[in-house]
């Protein structure tokens, strides 16, 4: 038995085996290495991610009142379903359940989630504005439906009878675009914003702050229940309180008629709007929930452009209603006493231009206060000549005519009041003559005004130059002080214009309602002291537009009012009866 | 009375060092079963930590067994070993009611075996027995044609269980076992080389880069020209045809095969738990979350928490200081084994040393490798720590066999070359 005395390994073998068995635990060990210290970070923070699923919970936007305190708009549950993907995509069966209780077949269920999915780990909406119906079915099958949720979210409800869909605006929910751009304000994605009226405006108040709920889970999706010490809490909207009056807002919205029409009721001391309305409008109801696509189309095909807010963003010729500037600058340049008579054959030329007064046979001769009251043509075409372009666009400006009132209603137009560079630049530095200030001073030709803009004019004429901002908003309610805010607008004053010439504009106004010949002789109401202007623009696309405003001189009913009909024919045929039955509601409803 | 003095001998060269921290591994093992299989529970003592306390036993035992057999009987009944291992790899396949679709288990009512286990140690001995005793010269084909074929039979009847990971400590075996006995390295390239060519198949850089290694290293040992061009278009050809027969796998093969490459490939599914064992290594930092505190574990994000990633466990809990312990228990096992292989005078002793090492240092590096996320899901578990009884029986046996096979007593009939 001839035995080995020798090591059955050479010492090269040995030392290799040793050296693979350095280099395998210096692999596994530098790997880590790597996951333990140098990632430690990163993976510990991804391992509390881990344990947590976050809920956001949608803050319940503030809750919107009417002057009175009566609530026009506030909050309503609503259910929204939304998958947890990496759940859901364990079970078919899931789906089909799903499927069966939506009505809604699996595969557009599951296109849903795809396109509304941002991570594997966060829900994914696959429907919304769940019907109760639904909503108890879900709740009943839920230990079929693992990685099923429902969310109640909060969507605004209107009280009976509000219709006001430009001057509430509208929430919708957030689109993905809108939600990177603000998601450093708080947005995240599925939340709404507001659209349009005081939901855009006072959005930054009504919207709230989000809260999150932090839920420990374990890999199986099961709740252990909420962590307080990492859950943020919500804080619910603001609440806004208006200066509408809700019943005056809902008569005035009822006024619909054929035409298009706008009206403003506001108080001349403050600038706060009591009422107002573009129609035809929408109703704001339509869009809590989701907005079915047949109605949205039907708003944006209307020819009427039910989506265009007339009151702020249309842009008119105020026609003679603006007859007030150009008598204001006479007067207080002295340019003319308001004794000062012209004669009015129904006609006047100037070169070989003709400009006609509205009445064909003619005024016949008439001081200022009879060419107010007629709302003579003729008297301001002669006025204007001796009182200029300058003086006039002086006085205009004065008047804010042209600038922006900065009501907090969004999307305001400015309007437009020509002066010589404004002319030059349109029609060449000879190209116009002074022919277009007759049109301007009767409110043709090249001046473009919005209602709001005068129902500002209204007021500083009510109020003999007090320059307010009309606004809706009165104040806040602020949730996390738990306080009342009050709303303050700028306002200014118009400079250098006098007690005498505030009267002689006055008398004007009382007798184009209460006078003889008075254009808006419908509007005179025997218990009230009504002061008014009637306008009637010619319009190139169609029927003149009708205007007419006024104001109350009464310590109770201090309101200024502006109508303007759409294609009216006149002022004194469409806008002042419109204005005379405003009067009268709230004549008869304020009584008692 | 020579039976006591064997005994007594036994016991003298007895390695107490292997034995202690094999012990002590056990213990780190058995707490963190604890700590892992009552995850979610209130504390008590888990079912998983009582088995794992009854293997510990059994385990001990089947180690002594191993230990005080003797050498010349493991010698002398090597084939009958190995034949009744290969029977036994054939039961499952004809027992019906498969665990998983698989045909891994022998049902014994009270227990389930699996006899790919047992058949580790029968191949070891018999791969002992050829490589102390074989006349054929190290340096021919011949030398390496008959244990390939020892090799081969379970490898195959494993692989189709199907069970990879098992299959493939075969061949590390083989592969291990095969350098100690001093067979040419270039020779045991040339065997490992089809393994590489199927793996570089699949891309086509890595494949063109592969062949020309391939043919640079044949050329620079090249002993006969014909033999090398057969080899070299025998490797291009097995490339050529391993896509098909990687559409013949199992999806879930595939599936495990692709996340080596790409965890994030299906994160619900292999590559989920890669992503989650490495979240609750890394998440445990230096010093770990503490004895019973890892949220991944707690919160079951840990797959398999205490069989395959009984490693994440501990990382997470005790942090990288435990790592840096358990790695140096480990290396100081396995470099004490090879240089008992090394050193002792007996070459069927040093072949059972390097087969037992190589197995249990195979399933160290595929097991944390995978918890790492540096090697595929193969569902290998950790020596000693992961939970399972016949495993932790095997291993202990292994330990037995590495230490008998250290002892001086030398197999006394057969000669040695």
């Amino acid at each position: 038995m001839a035995q080995s005395h020798e090591n059955t390994l050479t010492p090269v073998q040995y030392y290799i085996l040793i050296g693979i068995t350095i280099l395998l635990f210096g692999i596994l060990l530098f790997r880590i290495y790597d996951l333990q210290i140098r990632r430690y970070s990163d993976l510990s923070s991804e391992a509390v991610e881990n344990m947590y699923r976050k809920y956001n919970v949608p803050a319940p936007r503030g809750i919107i009142y009417d002057r009175y305190n009566r609530p026009m708009v506030y909050n309503q549950s609503n259910y929204d379903l939304e998958v947890y993907p990496f759940e859901i995509k364990q079970s078919e069966h899931t789906w089909d359940v799903l499927s069966d209780i939506l009505d809604i077949p699996a595969e557009t269920l599951k296109e849903r989630m795809e396109k509304n999915m941002n991570g594997y780990y966060r829900p994914s909406k696959i429907a919304s504005s769940l019907d109760f119906k639904t909503v108890s079915l879900i709740q009943e099958y839920q230990l079929e439906l693992s990685g099923v949720t429902l969310t109640s979210r909060p969507t605004r409800q209107y009280a009976q009878g509000v219709q006001a869909g430009h001057l509430l605006g509208y929430t919708t929910e957030i689109d993905k675009n809108s939600v990177e751009l603000l998601s450093s304000q708080g947005y995240r994605p599925g939340d709404y914003i507001g659209v349009k009226g005081v939901e855009k405006s006072y959005e930054k108040e009504l919207k709230g702050t989000n809260g999150t709920r932090y839920v420990r889970i374990n890999a199986y999706g099961m709740d252990f229940g909420e962590d307080f010490s990492k859950s943020i809490p919500v804080v619910p909207g603001n609440d806004l309180y208006l200066t509408i009056n809700m019943d005056l807002q809902n008569y005035v919205e009822s006024l619909a008629d054929t035409l298009p029409f706008s009206v403003t009721v506001l108080d001349y001391t403050n600038g706060e709007i009591l009422a107002m309305t573009s129609q035809p409008g929408f109703n704001p109801a339509i869009f809590s929930g989701t907005v079915e696509t047949d109605d949205w189309l039907a708003l944006l095909n209307d020819p009427c452009k039910p989506l265009i807010n007339r009151t702020v963003q249309g842009l008119y010729p105020p026609g003679s209603i603006f007859k007030l500037i150009g008598a204001v600058a006479a007067l207080e340049d002295h340019v003319i006493p308001p004794s000062r008579e012209y004669h009015c054959s129904g006609s006047y030329r100037l070169g070989r231009r003709v400009y006609k007064c509205w009445k064909e046979a003619g005024h016949g001769t008439l001081d200022l206060y009879g060419a107010i009251e007629n709302s003579c043509n003729v008297y301001f075409y002669n006025l204007i000549q001796d009182v200029g372009l300058e003086r006039w666009h002086r006085y205009g400006s004065t008047f804010h005519i042209g600038m922006l009132t900065g009501i907090d209603i969004p999307e305001e137009k400015a309007g437009i009041l020509p002066d010589n560079r404004y002319l030059d630049e349109k029609y060449g530095r000879n190209g116009w003559t002074v022919g277009l200030l007759l049109n301007m001073v009767i409110g043709q030709g090249d001046v473009l005004v919005t209602p709001i803009d005068m129902a500002r004019y209204t007021c500083i004429l009510a109020t003999r130059g007090k320059i307010i901002t009309p606004h809706v908003g009165r104040a806040i309610y602020d949730k996390k002080e738990e306080k009342l805010r009050m709303l303050s607008f700028p306002e200014d004053t118009v400079q250098g214009v006098h007690t005498q010439v505030w009267d002689v504009i006055h008398e004007g106004m009382r007798r184009v309602v209460a006078g003889e010949n008075g254009t808006a002789k419908v509007a005179n109401i025997p218990h009230l002291e009504v002061y008014g202007k009637t306008g009637t623009a010619q319009n190139p696309h169609g029927e003149a537009h009708g205007w007419f405003i006024g104001f109350v001189k009464d310590t109770q009913f201090p309101y200024a009012i502006v109508v303007f009909v759409e294609n009216g024919k006149s002022g004194s045929g469409s806008a002042a009866p419109m204005a005379r039955k405003i009067f009268d509601y709230f004549w008869k409803v304020s009584a008692f | 009375m020579n039976y006591i003095r064997h005994l007594r001998e036994k016991l003298s060269e007895l390695d107490y060092l292997t034995l202690v921290i094999v012990l002590a591994l056990t213990i780190i093992g058995l707490f963190s079963i604890y700590s892992a299989s009552s995850a979610g529970e209130t504390a008590r003592w888990s079912l998983q930590f009582v088995i794992q306390l009854i293997a510990l036993f059994l385990g001990l035992g089947f180690f002594v067994l191993i230990y005080i057999t003797p050498k010349q009987f493991l010698l002398s009944n090597a084939w009958f070993f190995y034949i009744a291992g290969v029977l036994l790899l054939l039961i499952p396949f004809f027992t019906s009611g498969t665990i998983a679709e698989t045909n891994r288990w022998i049902d014994l009512k009270i227990v389930r075996v699996q006899p790919s286990e047992f058949m580790k140690f029968f191949l070891i001995l018999i791969l002992a027995r050829y490589f102390s005793t074989t006349k054929n010269s190290t340096d021919t084909f011949r030398y390496v044609f008959k244990p390939l074929i020892l090799t081969l039979l379970p490898f195959i009847l494993v692989f189709i269980q199907p069970d990879l990971g098992t299959s493939l400590v075969y061949l590390a075996v083989f592969i291990g076992m095969l350098y100690a006995s001093g067979y040419r390295v270039y020779y045991i390239f040339l065997l490992i080389a089809p393994m590489i060519t199927v793996v570089a198949a699949f891309n086509l850089t890595a494949f063109t880069i592969w062949g020309i290694l391939l043919g640079l290293i044949i050329f620079f040992n090249q002993t006969n020209i014909f033999a090398s061009v057969g080899i070299f278009i025998g490797n291009i050809v097995a490339g050529l045809i391993t896509p098909l027969i990687w559409n013949h796998l199992k999806p879930y093969q595939q599936i495990r095969i692709l996340t080596m490459f790409n965890a994030e490939l299906d994160p619900l599914g292999a590559g989920y738990q890669v992503l989650q064992s490495q979240i609750a290594i890394g998440s445990g930092g230096l010093r770990g979350k503490g004895f019973m505190a890892g949220t991944q574990t707690h919160l079951r994000f840990l797959p398999e928490q205490h069989t395959d990633f009984i490693f994440s466990v501990i990382a997470e809990e005790l942090g990288f200081i435990m790592v840096v312990i358990l790695f140096i228990l480990f290396f100081t096992l396995f470099t004490r084994w090879f240089r008992m292989a090394y050193q002792t005078r007996d070459k069927f002793g040093a072949m059972l040393i390097v087969g037992a090492t190589v197995v249990l240092l195979f399933h160290f590096f595929i097991n944390i490798g995978m918890t790492v996320g540096l090697l595929p899901v193969t569902g290998k578990p950790l020596p000693f720590l992961s939970y399972g009884g016949s495993f932790l029986v095997t291993c202990y046996g292994l330990v037995g066999m590495i230490l008998n096979g250290n002892s001086e007593q030398i197999p006394r009939v057969l000669t040695y070359r």
